[in-house]
């Protein structure tokens, strides 16, 4: 059984005239010990998902679909129940880790506070847990008693990762996690994520749009493009042949260090506008093997020989329905 | 505790005494009309009083000689701030300090109850933010505070005290105060303090409500309120331990700045009440042209409102673990 | 500026606009809309609402509600040239303070800062004092202790959009500050402006009634401020002539009202986030 299992999740925004699709028909998986990277440009609904998981999107958001977390549904839970399951299986590391942090009490505080919400533990044995969360993720014991203000951005980063493990939960979704950092600390941070991946086996759910952090952490990748799954695959095979050509171009425009020196291709156009999206395919207006077909019909996802799953017109001769 | 920004806010303090005490100096003396006229006039007092005050203060003479004595005067123990007109030859700080107890039992108690409550409302109202409690109460909340203080204390006079006997109709304790026994003396000053305090807090505390509504909406769409929510916090303890708390820190700065507001309200409630208080004696000040007094009740309260805003600083200080 | 057309749809500011609409009318057409002249005697002294005085009888016998109709043109008269002059002070004072910086700035705010601290109507007493009482003493003095909020809010805003990228990209093409401030700056601090001009009219009207109720103002001058200081010292409270304090203080309270709705209209449409979800 999946430790996670999304299928068909649609979530609607309330906006004052009406509701607005943000995602639309999403379905994947993530195995135990897996991570599946989600990628895609802001406004693709991947953060939306993403909080989805934990039930903290705006209490007017209308949700449906299925999102089962280790065989227990989780879209139609009561609140306690919720709060109850919160931190313990899914945890959050979130986008902007400047902000995680409540400004005026010490980040050991809350971490404490994590773990004191969930079990009958004392004070003392909190605290004693949290000194060694904060050794698991590299910050020097002595800085427990900080202000988030006094902690750098990649300490902070990593004082974020250390509060999502608390509980020992079984998927950790990280929302953006390298965004604000620069490359020094972004590869400090994902070498953390991979140390711990191997030593505790736990899930994660990478969300980004930065596609090359990817390609070092991530089992499987799902692309998002205006709310929907473009393709899912493999994290290599998606890399070294990506089918759905938003995917392509976006493997494209990532710059080599090494190999050919080849123009950098932008994708022409602009992002699409979730709230005036084009019939048919959402991505036809940019792409450069469109046909009559894309721009009337909705592309589904389906499964290729080569087992990736793509949502285009393109590879539209299997069979078998994909994404699950 | 940090001494860099207390010794900051203090000379800034300080700064604001000066420029209070050169307004308090250059006004009367850009006004058409001399000085002797409007501190020791010839026509008022007896003449020997007004040559010595002339003397004393140096009137006639040149304005920076003047400014030297008025300066001299002021940093002295007792501060000289010339003699009352009405209450002659009483000086100006002696009859000042007489009324002013009162006055600051009324603010003082004001400030307090309107503080509590207007935070209380602040909080719940913008935990509803958007639902029909919120405009209710927010409306209602407004209405009082865009209404004069005084008139209000005037209905609420009228009402219970005039109409339904409930309240005595003025003053600030009976003729026979000094003979009851203690417990009853409190309660006659209480009975007497309760309109003009329960006037000016309606009035005020819509200052803090919506200002603490604002702030918790606020605080409420940050992302630490969203990590706080995801870990499984009930929305009460959201609300109270961690957006509550933070959005208390510039509610301590307002408290100062609200102060001024507050005072000149009492000021007038005062006279509605005649409430012997510094306010009932600026009206008579003003029917009587008593500029002397005038002038010093201006330098008395505006002192006051320094002292009061540089505790508000100190306090700042200690709460906020960001001040460095 | 052209969001300001949406400001009638929103249900408050609708109700602001009739309210300061209604007292506007009856300001300018007072002569046409009271029974009876201002200072004339038509009834017994005192006496309560009647068919024949709707809002009683003062103490001489003159009729409160067209002392009410009259008094809306002095209070209104006071409350916008007010709000007028102290927001057009206290924006110029916050734009060169914000857009300049430097030595002007620190100058012009630590003098903000004090009138901000200060309660304002012993200082407005003493500067009223010495003018004499009269109504235009009372629009100076409101101005001279109105326009530092004002400036304090405009500068915050002013200093917030010069670092805004559009300002840069000015810059760059060459323009100098004159244009950037008029071209750039100036429209977008247009809301806020608006937005505490209309504000600063509650506060000049319940400020005209104070400094009248406390005898700053010309006693003979018929306002809704000079009427509540005729009704205390008069002891109309201990008389039980609730009447006479009820009209003017309503009337405040009301242009008050209306004057903070459009206000809060006006920032809500230029703010979106104090909306709501």
């Amino acid at each position: 059984m999946p430790l996670l299992d999304v299928r068909g999740l649609c979530i609607d925004y309330k906006l004052q005239n009406g509701y607005l699709r943000a995602v639309d028909s999403v379905s994947f998986q993530i195995d135990e010990g897996e991570v599946l990277g989600l990628a895609g440009e802001s406004g693709s609904g991947k953060s939306t998902i993403a909080h989805s998981i934990l039930k903290i999107l705006p209490r007017s958001t209308r949700v449906s679909g299925s999102i089962l977390v280790d065989g227990a549904e989780v879209v139609q839970m009561d609140d306690r129940a919720t709060r109850a399951y919160r931190w313990k299986v899914v945890s959050l590391v979130p986008q902007g880790s400047m902000n995680a942090f409540d400004p005026v009490i010490t980040i050991g505080s809350q971490i404490v506070e994590s773990i004191r919400i969930h079990s009958d533990v004392d004070k003392a044995a909190a605290w004693r847990r949290t000194r060694e969360l904060f050794s698991l993720v590299g910050i020097p014991e002595s800085r427990v008693k900080g202000y988030p203000h006094e902690f750098s951005g990649g300490m902070k980063q990593r004082a974020a990762i250390a509060m999502a493990l608390s509980l020992n939960p079984k998927l950790v979704i990280l929302d953006e996690p390298t965004t604000a950092l620069d490359v020094v600390v972004q590869r400090q941070v994902i070498g953390l994520l991979v140390r711990l991946r191997r030593e505790l086996g736990i899930s994660f759910l990478f969300v980004t749009h930065d596609l090359s952090v990817l390609s070092e952490i991530a089992t499987n990748v799902a692309v998002m493009y205006a709310g929907r799954l473009a393709e899912i695959s493999t994290s290599e095979a998606l890399f070294a042949s990506p089918n759905h050509p938003y995917s392509r171009a976006l493997i494209h425009a990532i710059p080599t260090l090494s190999g050919n020196l080849s123009l950098v291709r932008s994708i022409p156009g602009v992002p699409a506008n979730v709230l005036n999206l084009p019939p048919g395919c959402k991505f036809h207006p940019r792409c450069p093997y469109v046909f009559e077909r894309c721009r009337k019909e909705e592309p589904r996802l389906k499964r290729t020989d080569s087992g990736s799953s793509v949502a285009c017109h393109l590879f539209d001769g299997s069979e078998k329905d994909g994404g699950g | 505790m940090n001494r860099g920004y207390l010794v900051r806010r203090a000379f800034y303090a300080f700064v604001t005494f000066l420029i209070v005490l050169v307004l308090n100096f250059i006004i009367p003396r850009v006004m058409p009309g001399s000085p002797v006229q409007y501190f020791a006039n010839p026509k008022i007092l007896p003449s020997i009083e007004s040559h010595l005050l002339t003397q004393r203060f140096g009137l006639d003479k040149p304005l920076w000689d003047q400014f030297l004595l008025y300066i001299t005067g002021v940093f002295q123990w007792p501060p000289d701030l010339g003699v009352s007109y009405t209450y002659y030859p009483a000086p100006v700080l002696s009859v000042i300090l007489n009324y002013l107890p009162w006055t600051l039992l009324l603010v003082g108690s004001a400030t307090v109850v309107t503080a509590v409550l207007g935070i209380l409302v602040g909080i719940w109202i913008g935990s509803k933010q958007g639902t029909k409690t919120d405009t209710v109460v927010t409306s209602v909340s407004l209405f009082f505070w865009t209404m004069p203080f005084f008139w209000l204390g005037a209905i609420l006079l009228w009402f219970f005290s005039i109409y339904l006997h409930v309240f005595p109709a003025g003053g600030a304790e009976s003729m026979n105060l000094s003979g009851m026994p203690i417990l009853d003396q409190v309660a006659d000053i209480a009975e007497h303090a309760f309109l003009p305090a329960l006037t000016l807090t309606l009035a005020a505390f819509a200052g803090y409500s919506l200002i603490m509504r604002n702030t918790i909406v606020e605080e409420l769409g940050q992302d630490y309120v969203t990590i706080a929510t995801a870990k499984g916090l009930s929305h009460r303890a959201v609300l109270f331990r961690h957006a509550a708390r933070n959005a208390l820190l510039p509610m301590i700065t307002l408290i100062g700045l609200n102060l001024g507001y507050v005072v000149s309200g009492a000021l007038l409630v005062e006279v509605v009440f005649s409430y012997p208080g510094v306010g009932w004696l600026t009206y008579q000040a003003v029917l009587s042209h008593d500029y002397p007094l005038l002038q010093g009740l201006f330098l008395v309260l505006s002192v006051a409102v320094i002292i009061a805003n540089f505790l508000a600083d100190v306090v700042y200080s200690l709460v906020d673990p960001r001040i460095k | 500026m052209f969001k300001l057309v949406r400001l009638p749809k929103d249900r408050r500011v609708l109700v602001g606009m009739s309210i300061l609409g209604f007292f506007t009318f009856v300001a300018i057409f007072a002569p046409f809309l009271t029974p009876y002249g201002p200072h004339q005697v038509s009834g017994p002294p005192y006496s309560p609402p009647s068919f024949q005085h709707w809002m009683g009888t003062d103490e001489l016998g003159g009729d409160i509600l067209s002392q009410v109709i009259y008094g809306a043109r002095i209070s209104l008269t006071v409350g916008f040239s007010v709000a007028l002059a102290a927001t057009f002070i206290g924006s110029l004072v916050g734009l060169l303070s914000g857009f300049y910086r430097g030595a002007v700035d620190e100058g012009l705010m630590r003098l903000t800062d004090v009138f901000l601290i200060l309660p304002s109507l012993p200082l407005a007493v003493i500067l009223a004092a010495y003018l004499g009482p009269s109504v235009q003493t009372i629009i100076e003095v409101l101005t001279i202790t109105g326009w530092p909020l004002v400036a304090r809010v405009v500068r915050s805003q002013t200093l917030s959009l010069r670092e805004r990228p559009f300002v840069d990209a000015e810059r760059v093409i060459g323009a100098g500050n004159a244009r950037i401030m008029f071209r750039v700056i100036i429209p977008n601090l247009l809301s806020l402006i608006a937005a505490n001009a209309v504000l600063a009219i509650t506060g000049a009207v319940v400020g005209e009634a104070g400094l009248d109720f406390i005898g700053l103002g010309n006693p003979s001058v018929v306002s809704w401020g000079t009427m509540l200081y005729w009704s205390q010292n008069l002891n109309a409270i201990l008389r039980g002539a609730w009447w006479w304090i009820l009209a003017p203080g309503l009337c405040i309270a009301l242009v008050g009202l209306g004057a903070v709705l459009i206000s809060i209209g006006i920032e809500n449409i230029f703010n979106p986030r104090l909306r709501g979800r």
